[in-house]
């Protein structure tokens, strides 16, 4: 039987502030090596979803297990090595840190997760090399754009770099969230597919959150969040813990 | 890591940042510069002139005849009579003294008029006696010998001639231009009230004040090729600097000066007149270092508004360095890095802007009160100083730093752009 | 783990910092002001000015308790009556000054006996900068100088007083007995 890449059970979020629940999930399985598109429309909590599943909130009760660890385990110190090391990031836009040029953009990860640094090359010029051939495979030249600030890059060329910087070290999980959504509608497929690629070549999982219906084919599994998400508003307050 | 990370963010806002790091750099080169300026108008004043152990003048307070005496600032209320002078002079307990006979100018510049004791026994500094440039010192009566500012910013030479005016006044309302003087000697700079004095002879400064017993010029004035010199014996001295034989005799003497029953007279210890200037000055020092303090407290604040300001703008940077593995407390060390850095190089500025400014401000203090700055190497005093400073601006720092990590954990993934 | 020991890491260097920038400006020099010269095997003396009192000037009679320590090491309290020597260079260096009982005493009329005076001649030049508390004073006790290059050639007899070579300077303070 494939193993999971995501075991969520009986999971409840609530904001610590708040006793009305967000999130109530009895159940979500993502195998290894898929790709999951999470579908719902803005303000669903995609990506409070994506938050908790990157270990960076943790669930008011239930259980995550990502990548075979139990994320309510691990104190928060342990959970963001565990995120740098396994994880990678897709955000909607912005992705980019304004004073660091493309290829440390890309290298990042790198520079806080020993295991992504030794994946990438485990030297300088390895990781160069490295982030020099995801910028390519993503349709970048590096030699062509290296020199611009990383704000005169459009937000397609910005959006590959991201994808490069989740991409690089090898993480076994790929979180993304709305990447696509600033992309011109043209060019969204041929960014998926670039990523898809690379994620097929590693045996990485990919889960996408976005409302965008149009890309669903192209995913092996397509979860709408309404129906997975039973939170109605529910009041905790007399819940047990 | 971190250090890079937040070095090229600094580079990266250096625009915005610049304005408040160069306040800090102002307000810190003001406060270091206060500090080196005070103890270099210490040492200034110290070495003006040195082996003195009495200055006499008549009956009046320790820190005026100081100041007017030694230092040429400022006016005696009152002359002292020659004749006891001569007295204390014959003294056995004295050693040598030197006359100074003080009131008149010469554009500006003090005319002092004393006798040959002046060259052979003053001294300033480490034992360094008054040398001539050029020309010799005075001989005749209307010789007179000139500080090498008084030559630089009138531009005298040897065999010139110059007119003395009565009283201090830079404008020269009456003047004995029927007695002019020659100059015949120059010194060399000495870093002292010296330079910006004109000396002459204690029978010259009586052969230009015949006739003038009114305080005005009298319809007679006598020739200059006329004057016995023997009638131009000195009536009156302002004040004469005293050496004794034993040290350990300061006080008796000074005693027995001040209860001088022919004449009231004041003996001073220049030692101790000078600390009692410095506790006055003290006072105004010490109010304009406060000042100056919070003016740089005042800055380093502004710098961390700015950053506190500005940290709703990094809340994405923030949660993109938190997805790729950065804790909170990593953000907090980055950030608080970056603000100590910006306040490390505005102090540094600040540093090399303080001796900048003073090296500026050297040649007017020279010209202006004839005192030479003493400025040195910075020395472990205001590397402390600036540590001090550096250390206030850490604190402060982690304000900014909270912030940032407030954010990190608040926003998670989420930032609110 | 390597993180949080950073964190202490910095702090602690802030505290370090913040502890040597205000120790050194501002504080008192520390007791000892200035020690140099020659060393001396034995302690030093503490005498207090009502034995120094005991010293006839006029007649030069030196009492026992006097004769016992001259020439030798001593430690005496006083206020300092700074006079003007050569400028060493330094921000204000002192090598000549005189030692009185009682602060105040220059201006006052009668001037001090020379019974209460010490001329004092320190081996370097100190950088004393509070000058204006009571500070302990060490060195060689003369007594009977008269500080004369020869006395012989002089009509009158110079009246005999205190030196000392001084070789250290602390501030003064209560613990001490007198």
């Amino acid at each position: 039987m494939k193993k999971n890449a995501v075991l969520v059970r009986d999971v409840i979020f609530a904001w610590p502030t708040s006793t009305t629940a967000i999130l109530k999930i009895e159940n979500l399985n993502i195998p290894e090596n898929s790709k999951t598109l999470i579908q719902g429309p803005s303000g669903s909590g995609k990506t409070t979803l994506l938050s908790l599943l990157a270990g960076i909130l943790l669930p008011t009760s239930g259980q995550a297990v990502v990548l075979s660890e139990d994320l309510t385990r691990l104190n928060s110190k342990k959970r963001d090595a565990f995120r740098v090391d396994q994880i990678g990031f897709l955000f909607q836009q912005f992705n980019l840190i304004p004073y660091l040029n493309l290829i440390e953009n890309v290298l990042l990860p790198c520079r806080f997760s020993r295991v992504r640094y030794q994946n990438a090359g485990n030297t300088e010029s390895g990781l160069k090399n490295e982030a020099c051939r995801l910028l390519n495979l993503l349709g970048l030249k590096p030699e062509k754009f290296s020199h611009l600030a990383t704000q005169k890059l459009s937000v397609g060329q910005q959006q590959r770099v991201a994808a490069a910087r989740a991409l690089i070290g090898n993480p076994k999980l790929i979180l993304a969230d709305e990447p696509t959504s600033a992309l011109d509608p043209e060019n969204r497929l041929a960014f998926l597919e670039l990523i898809f690629k690379e994620c097929s070549k590693n045996q990485t999982t990919l889960i996408m959150v976005s409302h965008d219906t149009s890309l669903s084919a192209q995913f092996d599994q397509v979860i709408d969040l309404d129906v997975l998400n039973q939170a109605r508003g529910d009041d905790l307050s007399f819940a047990e813990n | 890591m971190l250090f890079k990370l937040a070095w090229l963010s600094i580079l990266n806002r250096r625009s915005t940042a610049f304005l408040t790091i160069f306040s800090i750099a102002i307000s810190v080169a003001l406060l270091l510069g206060i500090e080196q300026l005070r103890k270099s108008m210490r040492n200034s004043f110290l070495q003006t002139v040195s082996g003195i152990d009495l200055v006499v003048g008549a009956r009046g307070d320790a820190i005026p005849i100081l100041l007017y005496s030694v230092f040429r600032l400022g006016e005696a209320t009152n002359n002292l009579r020659w004749q006891s002078y001569l007295e204390w002079a014959a003294d056995e307990r004295v050693e040598w003294t030197i006359p100074l006979s003080l009131g008149d100018s010469h554009r500006g510049f003090r005319v002092l008029g004393t006798n040959s004791d002046y060259w052979r026994h003053y001294r300033y500094g480490k034992e360094r006696k008054l040398e001539l440039k050029t020309g010799e010192f005075f001989d005749g009566l209307y010789d007179a010998v000139i500080g090498s500012v008084v030559a630089e910013k009138l531009k005298y030479q040897l065999n010139q001639q110059i007119v003395i005016a009565h009283g201090a006044g830079s404008a020269a309302l009456f003047e004995h231009d029927d007695q002019p003087f020659r100059i015949v000697g120059i010194l060399k700079p000495t870093g002292t009230p010296v330079d910006q004095t004109i000396h002459v002879s204690l029978e010259a400064i009586e052969a230009i004040h015949i006739g003038w017993e009114d305080g005005f010029p009298s319809t007679q004035t006598g020739k200059p090729a006329t004057m016995n010199i023997s009638e131009l014996q000195p009536k009156s001295i302002t004040a004469f600097l005293v050496r004794l034989s034993s040290r350990m005799q300061t006080f008796r003497v000074q005693g027995e000066i001040n209860s001088f029953e022919k004449e009231p007279l004041s003996a001073i210890l220049p030692g101790v007149t000078m600390q009692k200037l410095w506790q006055i000055l003290g006072t105004f020092e010490r109010t304009l270092m406060t000042v100056s303090a919070l003016v740089v407290l005042s800055s380093l604040t502004s710098l961390i508004s700015l950053l506190l300001a500005t940290m709703n703008e990094r809340r994405r940077e923030i949660a993109i360095l938190r997805s790729v593995g950065a804790g909170p407390q990593r953000i907090f060390v980055l950030l608080w890095i970056e603000a100590t850095l910006l306040c490390f190089v505005g102090g540094l500025l600040g540093f090399v802007l303080q001796y900048a400014g003073l090296m500026a401000v050297e040649p007017m203090v020279k010209n202006q009160f004839g005192l030479q700055l003493f400025l040195e190497w910075p020395g472990k005093e205001e590397f402390l100083f600036f540590l001090l400073i550096m250390s206030i601006g850490m604190m402060l720092s982690l304000f900014p730093a909270w912030r940032a990590y407030r954010i990190s954990l608040h926003d998670g993934l989420l930032p609110k752009i | 783990m390597i993180l949080m020991s950073f964190f202490k890491r910095c702090l602690l260097i802030v505290v370090l910092i913040l502890s040597i920038g205000t120790s050194s400006q501002g504080f008192e020099l520390k007791k000892l002001l200035f020690e140099g010269g020659i060393q001396f095997e034995e302690p030093a003396v503490e005498v207090s000015w009502r034995d120094l009192v005991q010293y006839d000037y006029k007649k030069k009679i030196i009492p026992p308790r006097l004769q016992a320590i001259e020439g030798g090491l001593i430690r005496v309290p006083g206020y300092v009556v700074p006079l003007l020597g050569d400028f060493g260079g330094d921000f204000e260096s002192l090598q000549e000054f005189l030692l009185v009982p009682v602060y105040g005493m220059c201006i006052h009329v009668p001037p001090p006996p020379p019974n209460q005076v010490i001329y004092v001649k320190m081996n370097e030049p100190v950088e004393v900068e509070k000058l204006f508390d009571a500070v302990w004073v060490t060195g060689q006790l003369q007594i009977d100088v008269s500080e004369l290059p020869n006395t012989e050639n002089l009509n009158y007899a110079p009246e005999g007083g205190f030196s000392l070579s001084g070789v250290k300077v602390e501030i003064y303070e209560r613990d001490a007995s007198n």
